[in-house]
């Protein structure tokens, strides 16, 4: 009880501080709207298609979280070790993987906030049409598990190594072009999509398009075995993510460089 | 939990040792086989220059820094073993940092880090709206800390380091950074939380003057070793004995000589004043009788009360000519 209690408080402090900083996310879903009109322009050879902005619409939200999480994870930690307040939850009696989980669940919380108010005023302003299924949600929440172990990943090496913000960005952006975001994951070559294919995101942005674009239901995705793949990687990459998470974490203990920013 | 939770001591360091090293193969010892007791109600100050070793030290007692050797009990609860319950027993305010949420509100803060201590929503209630009516800051509670002052915002941070009523209290450099007032008041609060809450506190600081206003006892590092532990008094008595002040009529310039090499001599309108270590009473009277050879008339010979800074200026002196001497030995 008093572990969940926990993993709330950190829940409940990252929404009060995100909370503060809202002029910037004001400001960053504006950025967010710009950029996807762009790619629709891109995409469309110059026109915006409706259709393929549906099609672009999922992958590019689904990008955004991927954004959120691994650059929030080490800026977060960053700013954390620059004012102190890391050491003093690594000082907590509750295991700081736990902290790390209800810190995860706050940025799940605002991410989705921005990203659905982006996606409405896209879906009005654009006349874009996606018909929300039950389906997807259940998808949507496997893949955000994978992806916020992919995080953790990123949050263990931002304890080691510091400096990681240049790497974990490019990571970010190199998904967009690589988890199928734009394009489909069939039309890259197929050493690439055999790459792509293991990354966060990449699977789930696939069994989305299935079910909110061809209304495929689950136990047929189950049935073919891409849903299977989608749970895999997520368990593999949120347990994996997790004690990679807690090895760096005593590696820095060991190091003494915990703190250091 | 053992035997120790019965027992009178705090905080229990036995053998504790940390030795980094990096990617050449290279190793430094910050900390070489430290032993140490702290009683339960001691205001314990830990003394050290830059690079001693004392915040390794510190942080080791907070499991942030795994030790290479040796172990630490907080209470009986081993740091290491048993780090959620060493965790329940220390409210930490570390050096040089904010050690809390600048973008959030006293109270917010407050109640972020009773539950992250493990307290209830009710007890960190209680328990905050006490420390902020102490600290006189529960007009100010809904304030975002930015806005607040140096000296509030570190009263804040050890009231976040209180908030789930731990036995010991670790300061790391409380008093850096804060104007006169602001040290006043929080050497006041460092007092009564001694005195009325019996609180073991753990005190680093440069600030000499701080430590020995508040400490009963205190440990001086040095190179990563513990070079002096005793009781303050005992300690200034020790190591602070043999210092006197001469004072002279008349202006003492031309007439140094070797007795007087490690004097401070000051002058003012007319009277010289020497302060210097005498360690006998045949050193003091050959003393006088050079100054009455220069024909100069002697006013008053007062031993001086000594004072921790001269104390600590001393014994870290002293190491380090012995650590020259056996460098120059091992070049030899």
């Amino acid at each position: 009880m008093t572990t969940l209690k926990t993993m709330l408080n950190e829940t409940y402090k990252g929404l009060l501080i995100a909370w503060n900083y809202k002029f910037e996310t004001f400001l960053q879903l504006v950025m967010m709207g710009i950029v996807f009109i762009g790619i629709g322009f891109i995409i469309g050879g110059g026109q915006v298609s409706t259709g393929q902005l549906t099609y672009t619409l999922i992958g590019y939200s689904m990008w955004l979280y991927s954004s959120i999480v691994i650059s929030g994870m080490c800026r977060d930690l960053l700013g954390e070790a620059q004012a102190g307040t890391l050491e003093q939850i690594f000082m907590s009696p509750v295991p700081v993987f736990l902290i790390l989980i209800g810190r995860s669940l706050a940025t799940l919380i605002t991410a989705t906030i921005n990203i659905l108010l982006f996606a409405v005023v896209i879906l009005w302003t654009l006349k874009v049409n996606i018909s929300l299924q039950w389906q997807g949600l259940v998808i949507f929440i496997i893949t955000m598990a994978g992806l916020f172990g992919f995080g953790f990943i990123i949050a263990g090496m931002t304890l080691i190594f510091k400096r990681v913000g240049e790497l974990a960005g490019l990571t970010a952006n190199a998904l967009l072009f690589l988890n199928g975001s734009m394009l489909p994951v069939e039309q890259f070559p197929r050493w690439l999509a055999l790459v792509a294919k293991t990354l966060p995101t990449t699977q789930g942005i696939i069994l989305l398009r299935d079910t909110l674009l061809k209304m495929q239901p689950l136990y047929e995705l189950w049935k073919d075995g891409s849903l299977l793949l989608l749970c895999s990687q997520s368990i593999i990459y949120f347990g994996g993510g997790l004690l990679v998470f807690i090895w760096c974490a005593r590696k820095a203990k060991l190091q003494g460089t915990l703190g250091y920013y | 939990m053992n035997e120790n939770n019965i027992t009178n001591t705090a905080v229990e360091i036995n053998s504790l040792g940390k030795i980094y090293g990096n990617s050449s193969g290279k190793h430094f010892t910050a900390v070489d086989n430290v032993n140490l007791d702290i009683r339960k109600g001691e205001v314990f100050g830990f003394l050290g220059s830059n690079g001693a070793g004392k915040t390794t030290t510190i942080k080791m007692m907070c499991g942030l820094i795994t030790p290479t050797t040796g172990r630490i009990l907080l209470n009986g609860c081993d740091v290491a073993l048993d780090h959620g319950e060493a965790m329940r027993q220390i409210g930490v305010v570390l050096e040089g940092t904010r050690n809390i949420y600048w973008p959030l509100t006293a109270w917010q803060n407050l109640m972020y880090f009773g539950s992250l201590k493990g307290c209830s929503r009710k007890i960190s209630k209680e328990r905050g709206e006490s420390l902020l009516k102490e600290l006189e800051l529960w007009d100010r509670r809904n304030d975002i800390i930015r806005n607040f002052s140096r000296g509030m915002q570190q009263r804040i941070a050890i009231a976040c380091a209180l908030i789930a009523d731990p036995p010991i209290l670790i300061l790391d450099e409380p008093t850096l950074g804060l104007d006169v007032e602001a040290m006043q008041i929080m050497k006041a609060l460092l007092k009564r939380l001694a005195q009325d809450y019996k609180k073991t506190v753990i005190i680093t600081s440069h600030q000499l003057d701080v430590v020995q206003a508040l400490c009963e006892r205190v440990a001086i590092m040095h190179k990563g070793k513990i070079i002096a532990d005793k009781n303050l008094n005992e300690l200034l008595v020790l190591f602070g004995q043999g210092y006197y002040q001469i004072k002279i009529q008349g202006v003492f310039n031309g007439h140094r000589n070797d007795e007087l090499k490690d004097f401070i001599i000051k002058e003012e309108e007319g009277v010289t004043l020497l302060t210097g270590v005498i360690d006998s009473q045949t050193k003091l009277y050959t003393l006088l009788d050079k100054i009455r050879e220069k024909g100069m008339a002697l006013l008053s010979v007062s031993p001086l009360e000594p004072d921790l800074e001269e104390v600590f200026l001393k014994l870290v002196k002293n190491e380090r000519e012995i650590d020259n001497h056996d460098n120059i030995k091992n070049y030899a």
